[in-house]
């Protein structure tokens, strides 16, 4: 493990995507202390405060003006920013701690016990799959209410098809090793092996899997708040572009501009990183 | 007897060919047919055989790693195919295995320390606190150094991690090890070394050893007694001596020609035409009539059983023991 992280940051790509993802997460945890502080001192935060008086003010980089421009309602666009952050790895770490126990679980389930478990599995897994992502976040977000939650439990309980798949894959090569036989010929349990033996040395994939999960939550929380499912009365990243679009034919540029490298920078870091991550664990490549 | 240890009686290995939509079973690949051996306390049973004939097969269906169709392994009086799965888990421990390949057989995120322990916790041999000292004293066994504990098994060659797979197979505290190819991975010098290694553990602890092989020089020297496999069946079977130096079943003959030698050269070497035969068709008769020098009309037709030509000599080849008898 030390081995890969030394990797990682001796590559100048791996070094990059390392650097931005902690910029994020400090402005994410900056974020989510304000959203904190605010809620224990019940008063209306200071990014949620419209003034009418100061409605789309371009850009100014003199020191105590808004930084990044405000938007129609005179809110500050860069604090809206941080906590857009905050929501968006709200949505990628809460996804994926959903959705990678259940794809793990059925992935280990299913490759190691084959059989009518892995069938029923396979069945599971292709069914969901086979319906639109999107659909069922509707769906789930008609049942549950719109808002963070009906984010949270939808693509949370989609994605986890894609790392089931993964697992299961590994799984099904690593039962096979002789490492394995030897384990059965110790007299062990199937739980002990599964979970001792084999997932220590398949966990890498997790690590990979959740830079991969990351980034596409966030996009997807994106776009479903874009098109206005999702995030309400909170700055999330879609919800700002959606209010900004209406401007920006008569060239309110700046919400627009600001917001879409916030989400460009998260994702590309993110994914660099999978990309890496996956060269560096990947045997057939080493 | 009281000395026996492992007893295997008519031991049938089937594997299923499916075929078709609703995979129907066609018919069976029979990798081990009707075998019977007895191992002894303290002995080393040799299996030969080329590749193909079922060796590695028998070795797992012992493990109980595969499924077996019929048969009986007797251990302790009791048959390991018919008891709950609570019980066999008491015995497996002292049933223990050294597989072929070093590379593959020793789990890569492991350390050696938990490697060589975890067994011997797991079936509450030692106490969790103890197993330093344990593995320590393992190690010193096998010949390796203490230093090792806290290393993974990829930092090691292959004749190390042989060691440490043995080491491992001892923590369990075994009576018997089954040893598939445990030494044909290795380069001969190193074959030398933990064949040694076996043998002096044997004696320490008091182990009986299925050793299985395709290499009878290696067989011979390390077993006491000698079975033959050919086609999943055994063709011969006796005490070392009398397999290695009075082979009567050609195709002990011929394995035994093969073996090439410094000091005389063999010059009438018996060369075997053709193939093993397939186990899912194997041939009618004697499964060795295709390719025997000797085969008559009669082997085609009449299938062979082991007759005892000689004192513990069984032989299933009823041509060449009636010769011998002569």
């Amino acid at each position: 493990m030390n081995a890969a992280i030394k990797k990682i940051l001796r590559n100048p790509v791996g070094l990059f995507s390392i650097i931005i993802i902690s910029i994020y997460t400090i402005v994410a945890v900056y974020g989510e202390c304000v959203y904190r502080y605010n809620k224990i001192k019940d008063q209306t935060p200071s990014y949620q405060e419209t003034n009418l008086d100061n409605i789309y003010h371009s850009p100014s980089y003199k020191p105590g003006d808004n930084f990044l421009g405000t938007d129609g309602l005179g809110r500050s666009v860069f604090p809206r920013i941080i906590q857009g952050t905050r929501i968006a790895f709200h949505v990628g770490i809460i996804t994926s701690l959903i959705a990678i126990p259940i794809g793990v679980l059925l992935g280990c389930l299913g490759g190691y016990y084959g059989g009518k478990m892995d069938a029923i599995i396979v069945w599971l897994y292709s069914s969901v799959s086979a319906m639109p992502g999107l659909l069922f976040i509707l769906a789930i977000s008609m049942v549950v209410g719109k808002g963070l939650l009906g984010i949270y439990v939808g693509i949370g309980f989609t994605t986890w098809v894609g790392v089931c798949r993964y697992i299961r894959a590994e799984v099904i090569k690593h039962k096979n090793r002789q490492y394995v036989k030897a384990a059965r010929a110790l007299g062990y349990s199937d739980t002990r092996i599964l979970f001792r033996h084999i997932l220590p040395n398949i966990s890498h994939i997790i690590i990979i899997v959740f830079s991969i999960r990351f980034p596409a939550a966030i996009a997807t929380e994106v776009f479903i708040s874009f098109i206005g499912i999702g995030v309400e009365n909170e700055p999330s990243w879609g919800v700002m572009i959606a209010n900004a679009r209406t401007r920006l034919w008569e060239g309110i540029w700046w919400e627009m501009t600001f917001v879409t490298i916030a989400i460009f920078l998260i994702i590309l870091a993110f994914n660099l990183l999978g990309d890496l991550l996956r060269d560096i664990f990947d045997p057939r490549l080493n | 007897m009281k000395n026996e240890t492992l007893k295997i009686e008519d031991l049938r290995v089937y594997f299923p060919v499916k075929q078709g939509l609703f995979a129907k079973t066609v018919n069976y690949v029979k990798a081990v047919d009707g075998l019977s051996l007895t191992l002894k306390k303290n002995q080393t049973l040799g299996v030969v055989g080329e590749s193909g004939c079922g060796k590695s097969t028998l070795a797992r269906a012992i493990m109980l790693l595969e499924k077996s169709h019929t048969g009986k392994i007797i251990y302790n009086d009791q048959n390991l195919l018919k008891i709950s799965s609570g019980q066999l888990k008491k015995i497996r421990k002292n049933i223990q295995m050294v597989f072929q390949d070093p590379f593959s057989s020793l789990n890569p995120g492991m350390t050696i320390l938990d490697l060589v322990t975890e067994a011997a916790i797991f079936h509450k041999l030692i106490k969790k606190e103890n197993k330093v000292s344990y593995a320590e004293s393992l190690l010193e066994n096998v010949g390796l150094s203490k230093k090792i504990l806290h290393r993974y098994p990829h930092e090691f060659s292959g004749g190390q991690r042989q060691r440490i797979s043995i080491a491992r197979a001892l923590s369990a505290n075994p009576e018997v090890i089954i040893c598939d190819e445990a030494v044909s991975a290795l380069d001969v010098s190193v074959q030398a070394q933990v064949i040694n290694l076996l043998a002096d553990l044997r004696e320490k602890h008091q182990l009986s050893y299925i050793f299985i092989s395709h290499d009878i020089s290696v067989i011979a020297h390390i077993s006491d007694y000698i079975a033959v496999m050919y086609a999943g069946q055994i063709v011969e079977q006796g005490p070392k001596d009398t397999i290695i130096n009075f082979p009567i079943h050609p195709y002990t003959q011929a394995l035994i020609s093969a073996v090439p030698s410094i000091e005389n050269d063999i010059k009438d070497r018996i060369t075997l035409n053709g193939e093993v035969p397939s186990p899912t068709n194997p041939p009618s008769g004697c499964r060795f009539h295709t390719r025997c020098q000797y085969a008559e009309e009669s082997c085609k037709t009449n299938v062979p059983s082991l007759k005892e030509v000689a004192e513990g000599h069984l032989v299933a080849c009823p041509i060449k023991a009636g010769i011998s008898q002569l």
